[in-house]
């Protein structure tokens, strides 16, 4: 039996640099940093080191109609309106969309993190901890709320699925909702990731020095020497994904095709990655695509800017590519988007399919001695014939997620 | 129950329904259907009842909620709680 071929015919972004998806791609052309300083960081009841983060700033939030609001804390929001733009990016026809053949597939590291705040707060001040709990305090909260509440505010009947692998939650979700499309259980996916940031989960990144402690003008600094740690960032990056065939019938608009999927475990530690199990990952997503590891013309990592993450994933690279095809990260731009991130770096891929050229590391200057010999997108990118990429994204918890994607 | 008393209940729960739940104060009538008009759903209820017990110490049963259909049916039953309305007895 033939599988379906996967298209993306819809992309929505909601980011550090913009709030749509040609914005994105202007910011990351020109070398802009979406990384702020983060003035009420320094109040000392949270206690935290770090001082960059990267939030998505003038979001208004009353855009969006008040029934559907109160069940969402900013996570869903961010994802709802990155949605709404994907959906009406594709013109996927309303029948489609209200279809049991469309689904949701949708990624994140937490769910509300603000509301999880808030109900901390509310218990603390009154000394009551239901004191602060509403109807909606679990709706906002659920590892599932982004799939929820896309399904619910676009009235998408068909199966809800939700990554919920930190860092590796975007990519995992726009992975699954592919899958779900090959074994004909659906014919269309609205798929990504998203996050909000909060003090708290700075502060989590923070107590295992996995922070930056630098300024926005030079941090993250992915796969550099001197790289200092993540910025904790904000998002939600949005996908339309359907079958090839019905999108080329209903003439639609197609950014690339995925065309191979791959996510394991490195079953070793939480934390310390495994060069292994990160090579094994991609080795799965090119076996999954049919492809050999020369068919890849570039690689999008992960680095977020980690001293041990970014080494076992450029030593991973260098396994399995060698050190010839061209490696970028996009966290030096954007941060570290947690469950937005592998979405949003998925739409940069796609900028890169369009533009047929590289966007290059913004901070990285040099790599270490022990790193990985990869051949890194110098500074101002690189032109190039770009016809099929692999992403990555990695996460505690020791998940890895890969993605194959070709220019049609 | 006099007359203010009465009409400091209808502002209090009228400002309420405003900030819960972002109406005008033109839509907020006595004859008012909660559902119907007002667009109300069950879990603004619950968000309702939340803190007619929070902020004016309404301690009604969930009979009493079932029984509420208008927003004329909120001002009764909290002049019927009335002994415990402490923010608007002060």
């Amino acid at each position: 039996m033939t599988m379906p071929r996967v298209v993306i015919t819809g992309v929505g972004i909601m980011s550090p640099l913009a709030h749509h998806y040609e914005g994105l791609l202007e910011g990351l052309r020109a070398g802009r940093s979406g990384i702020r300083l983060m003035p009420s960081w320094a109040e000392p009841s949270l206690g935290l080191r770090t001082r960059v983060g990267a939030p998505v700033t003038e979001f208004v939030e009353h855009q969006i109609d008040r029934k559907l609001r109160r069940n969402m804390s900013r996570i869903a929001m961010l994802a709802m309106c990155a949605s709404e733009q994907a959906i009406a990016d594709s013109r996927l026809p309303p029948e489609a969309l209200h279809s049991e053949r469309t689904g949701v597939s949708y990624g994140s590291s937490f769910g509300g993190t603000s509301t999880i705040e808030e109900l901390f707060a509310s218990a603390q001040r009154s000394g009551v901890l239901s004191q602060g709990i509403g109807s909606s305090t679990f709706l906002k909260m659920m590892p599932h709320t982004c799939a929820a509440n896309i399904a619910i505010s676009f009235q998408i009947p068909g199966r809800i699925l939700a990554s919920c692998v930190a860092c590796a939650s975007g990519t995992q979700a726009v992975g699954y909702g592919y899958e779900s499309i090959k074994l004909g259980v659906v014919d269309q996916v609205i798929c990504g990731g998203a996050e909000e940031l909060t003090p708290s989960v700075a502060a989590i990144f923070d107590v295992l020095g996995a922070t930056s402690i630098g300024t926005p003008d030079n941090t993250p600094r992915p796969f550099d020497a001197t790289r200092d740690g993540i910025a904790v960032g904000e998002g939600a990056g949005s996908f339309v994904l359907e079958r090839m065939d019905l999108a080329l019938a209903r003439g639609a608009r197609i950014y690339g095709e995925i065309c191979g999927f791959y996510t394991n475990n490195d079953a070793s530690h939480m934390t310390n990655p495994s060069v292994e199990g990160l090579a094994q990952c991609m080795r799965g997503a090119l076996k999954a695509a049919h492809l050999d590891a020369s068919a890849i013309d570039y690689i999008n990592a992960h680095a977020a800017g980690t001293i041990a993450g970014d080494r076992a994933e450029s030593l991973a690279i260098e396994k399995v590519f060698g050190s010839q095809t061209p490696v970028s990260s996009m966290k030096g731009h954007l941060g570290h988007l947690m469950g937005a991130a592998g979405a949003i770096e998925t739409a940069a891929c796609l900028g890169m399919l369009a533009d047929q050229r590289l966007y290059p590391t913004l901070n990285f200057q040099s790599a270490g001695l022990d790193e990985g010999h990869i051949a890194h997108v110098t500074p101002g990118g690189a032109a190039i014939p770009l016809r099929t990429l692999i992403k990555n994204s990695f996460a505690f918890g020791g998940v890895n997620a890969s993605l194959i994607i070709q220019k049609m | 129950m006099s007359i203010n008393n009465a009409d400091h209940i209808r502002r209090e729960v009228n400002k309420l329904f405003i900030e819960l739940f972002e109406l005008k104060e033109e839509q907020l009538t006595p004859e008012s259907h909660l559902f119907n008009d007002l667009g109300l759903d069950s879990l603004d209820a619950i968000d309702m009842a939340i803190r007619f017990k929070r902020d004016f110490n309404v301690q009604a049963t969930n009979d009493d909620f079932k029984q509420i259909q208008t927003l004329g049916d909120i001002y009764a039953m909290i002049e019927r709680y009335a002994p415990s309305l402490t923010k608007i007895a002060t």
